[in-house]
């Protein structure tokens, strides 16, 4: 019997990724073409934004790059979680039974339901595009290095954080429903929500997107962070608060995984 | 025994299945409420956004529409969106990966209109939900006088959008039986509708090169075109190019469909196993 | 014997639901009501058992399994596995076990199976000599040496079972949990199962639990377990579960077409034109008078055995019915 530590979880979840990712490229025409269609995720946001900019001023406060880094930022965010936590998927294992092969073997739950999801394997290249029209804007912005190691880290951590709600909010959704239609709506409304300026919504929405739904940690604040309109002090309180999220979120997705009830006999 | 003959209407047949669509997905009421919901507050997150726009940019009106007219355009926007479905994709595919299409082709149904009407259920009911509330916002918070001239000519628009919606969904769907995994392409191709047919940036705000090659395009007929006349924003030499254009769409995409559809009938059972 | 599995007065209820009634609106109606999937089962295995857990569809078999192996809760009683209490102490008991849940379950549906060989070697950490090694053993036992390169969507039912065992068993387990494994599997495969099971029970002291509703699949088992409704009705050696009928034996007589003769010897179960099957008492066999019969020259011939296990089975099913 071997304990499992931190890095044994990361080694679980990267030769998942290994196998997910060779199984995917078995179909090796279908897979280049998945990838290539789905790069075009990232590039509606860029779309949006651009003709917004064309025909008006925009947003009070945020010029076009300003406003790029924040959608591309969305798309990077929402595909990633996506990646590991596709909620549809999720239910549809538990449903049929396919999660039970993977929860007895000797590794955490949540690592596991992470490791295993292998239907959103595209979502990587939306996320590449996202990431390249991130990169052009901050280089159009001059961002320094340090800026955006700074921003990303931030950013990564609220993702995670995010990622571990949803989680838990997947599993509550199968305990209470035995379904997740709502989900999908909720990750086109973070999508949407999470693209522009949380302040456009009004103090409720925002404070709404800030703490329940918490995107603004992984995406708004970060962003306002960089562009000078939230101090470091505020920054680290935002960090703590994801810290906090993810911590609570995986406590009660374990306390929601022992009313488990698989499907399939 | 009293045989059906395949291809000969089987209405009773057909309309079971929009009905046991429904049923199933009443089956998670709760849950599909909450999903409603979502639907409902986008559009609130849609005007919050543009009177951002608009207050930051100070002005009455941006390329002929005011702010007032971007609530509705929003409000009929996100009706049409329930119209403008397309739901054959997820259909099709889940036939495929399951392999229930072999199970399909044995009931004495066309397969495309076993398809359809599985799709139609989903169609309804988004359409009693949202297409039909949303109309009535929009008619109520609007200052436009509808005559019935405007609304059969929304009608006719809408149906042709539909047809369109739904051609485009059976292609992209068909695509399952090569490809298997088509939700990357269901997105692309969802994302695509939305933005060059108005559901994000309304198509007057695109560059006029873009407008001109997106008005013959079969996308601006399945949102900016109802939406901008029920407005009474967009111009009738406009108007009746995109049907025009819509139509000539039509009919390439049938004829692609049924050329398509004949090549793929024969490898549908076998990929489905 | 070393006890591996202890399992003390275990329930579990789950809450479910029906229609309330019929028509379009009984879409908005639910009744709904608790199931007992499970009521007060208490057994224990010892190392190196071979425990087949039998029951009709619905019985419960597959939440026992899900309890012992740490994904389902009970609602009351406790649950030891080697030492380890399931759902307390699932990742550590995850290391001893095996399971094998459906027949391509975990296996990569796009790769060679040997794909997913490699990938269990290393999420057990299974050493590569160690790897290698069994790998071959188990290739060679299961007859797996045209199969195992190919990708599994290419298999039949029986040749993902094989590799499922394989993956779910490399990291040698000391308990072995097969939730149906036979089901529309061949009989060869099931054969080469049978057989790995019991080298693996011989060589390494493996137990085995296995669930199934296929009678056929307990000719391997020293004992039964038989759930019905949730609760465990029967626990013991097969052949007990054989006799729990009385002594019956069937009886397959050839006689001359004309011959009157008199088969009141118990029950009829068939008459034909020369030809007759009863079934009797085992002990009819040794009286004087069936052995007068048998001796007759009307006899042409004659065949005895023993009821199937399935019709056993079917009766006692039937009189649990009338009981629960």
């Amino acid at each position: 019997m071997v304990e499992i530590t931190l890095i044994d979880s990361i080694k679980y979840y990267l030769i998942n990724q290994a196998y997910a990712w060779k199984s995917f490229f078995a179909y090796r025409t279908q897979s280049l073409l998945w990838l290539f269609y789905s790069a075009f995720t990232g590039i509606f946001s860029f779309i949006t934004m651009t003709v917004i900019y064309n025909v008006s001023s925009g947003f009070p406060g945020w010029n076009y790059y300003q406003m790029l880094i924040l959608s591309s930022t969305v798309v990077m965010v929402i595909d990633a979680i996506e990646y590991n936590v596709n909620s549809w998927d999720v239910i549809r294992s538990m449903r049929r039974g396919m999660l039970d092969m993977h929860m007895v073997r000797p590794y955490g739950l949540a690592t596991i339901m992470i490791s295993t999801q292998s239907k959103a394997k595209t979502l990587i290249s939306g996320f590449a595009t996202g990431l390249a029209i991130f990169a052009y804007a901050a280089l159009m912005l001059h961002l320094s290095l340090a800026y955006i190691i700074t921003f990303l880290g931030i950013v990564a951590i609220g993702t995670y954080a995010l990622m571990m709600f949803l989680l838990m909010l997947t599993v509550l959704s199968y305990h209470l429903f035995k379904s997740g239609m709502f989900m999908d709506g909720l990750i086109n409304t973070l999508s949407v929500v999470g693209s522009y300026p949380l302040s456009v919504f009004g103090t409720i929405i925002m404070l709404l997107f800030s703490i329940l739904v918490p995107i603004g940690v992984a995406v708004y604040y970060p962003a306002e962070l960089i562009f000078g309109k939230i101090n470091v002090v505020f920054s680290i309180a935002i960090i703590l608060f994801s810290l906090a999220v993810a911590f609570v979120s995986y406590k009660l997705f374990y306390v929601l995984m022992r009313h488990y009830t698989s499907g399939g006999g | 025994m009293k045989s059906n003959r395949v291809g000969f209407p089987n209405i009773d047949a057909y309309i079971s299945m929009i009905a046991i669509g429904i049923k199933d997905q009443l089956a998670y009421k709760l849950d599909y409420t909450i999903s409603l919901f979502f639907k409902f507050i986008n559009v609130l997150f849609m005007i919050l956004i543009w009177s951002a726009i608009y207050l930051g940019t100070g002005v009455a009106s941006i390329r002929g529409l005011s702010l007032p007219d971007i609530y509705v355009y929003f409000f009929i926007i996100y009706a049409l969106r329930g119209v403008a479905n397309m739901q054959l994709p997820d259909v099709i595919e889940e036939d495929i990966q399951e392999g229930s299409i072999a199970t399909a082709y044995t009931r004495p149904l066309r397969y495309p209109i076993q398809v359809y009407m599985r799709g139609a259920a989903d169609d309804l009911m988004t359409m009693l939900f949202i297409t039909v509330p949303f109309f009535v916002i929009a008619v109520l918070i609007a200052h436009v006088t509808l005559t019935l001239g405007t609304v059969l000519l929304l009608l006719v628009e809408i149906l042709i959008g539909y047809v369109l919606v739904n051609l485009i969904g059976f292609l992209v769907g068909m695509t399952a039986v090569k490809l298997i995994s088509i939700q990357g392409l269901e997105a692309v191709t969802w994302s695509t509708l939305l933005l060059l047919g108005g559901g994000i940036v309304p198509l007057n705000m695109m560059p006029l090169v873009v407008q001109q090659i997106l008005y013959l395009s079969p996308f601006a007929i399945m949102l900016y075109i109802p939406a901008t006349t029920f407005l009474g924003t967009v111009s009738q030499s406009i108007i009746v190019t995109n049907i025009l254009a819509s139509l000539a769409w039509i009919a390439l995409l049938t004829v692609v469909a049924f050329i398509a559809w004949g090549k793929v009938r024969r490898q549908l059972t076998s990929a489905g196993g | 014997m070393e006890k591996v599995v202890e399992v003390a007065n275990v329930s579990k209820n789950f809450k479910t639901y029906e229609r309330a009634s019929s028509g379009f609106l009984a879409s908005f109606r639910r009744h709904y009501y608790t199931k007992k999937a499970l009521i007060s089962v208490s057994f224990s295995i010892s190392r190196g058992q071979i425990v087949a857990l039998l029951g009709r569809n619905g019985s419960g078999k597959s939440t026992l399994i899900k309890i012992l192996t740490g994904i389902l809760y009970p609602d009351s009683g406790t649950v030891n596995v080697l030492g380890f209490n399931p759902w307390k102490e699932r990742m550590k008991l995850a290391w001893n076990i095996g399971v094998v849940l459906g027949a391509h379950g975990q296996m990569y549906w796009n790769l060679p199976a040997y794909d997913t060989f490699e990938y269990m070697q290393k999420i057990y950490k299974v050493p590569e000599e160690e790897f290698k090694k069994r790998l071959a053993h188990f290739v060679d036992i299961l007859d797996l040496k045209h199969i195992y390169k190919k990708p599994v969507r290419t298999m039949s039912l029986g040749e993902m079972m094989k590799c499922n065992f394989v993956a779910s068993t490399l990291h040698m387990p000391q308990v072995v949990f097969l939730d149906e494994p036979t089901i529309g599997v061949d009989i060869m495969s099931k054969a080469a199962l049978k057989k790995a099971m019991l080298e693996m029970r011989a060589k390494y002291g493996t137990t085995f639990i296995l669930t199934t509703h296929i009678v056929e699949d307990i000719s391997i088992a020293d004992r039964v377990l038989m759930l019905h409704k949730g609760r465990l009705v029967f626990d013991g050696a097969k052949e007990r579960l054989e006799h729990m009928f009385g002594n019956k034996r069937e009886v397959e007589i050839k006689f001359v077409p004309d011959a009157k003769l008199n088969l009141d010897f118990g029950k009829v179960l068939y008459t034909g034109t020369g030809i007759a099957r009863l079934e009797i008492n085992a002990s009819v066999l040794k009286s004087r008078r069936f052995i007068s019969l048998l001796s007759s020259k009307s006899i042409i011939d004659y065949s005895v055995s023993a009821p199937g296990l399935s019709e056993l089975l079917a009766k006692m099913y039937t009189k649990l019915e009338k009981v629960h």
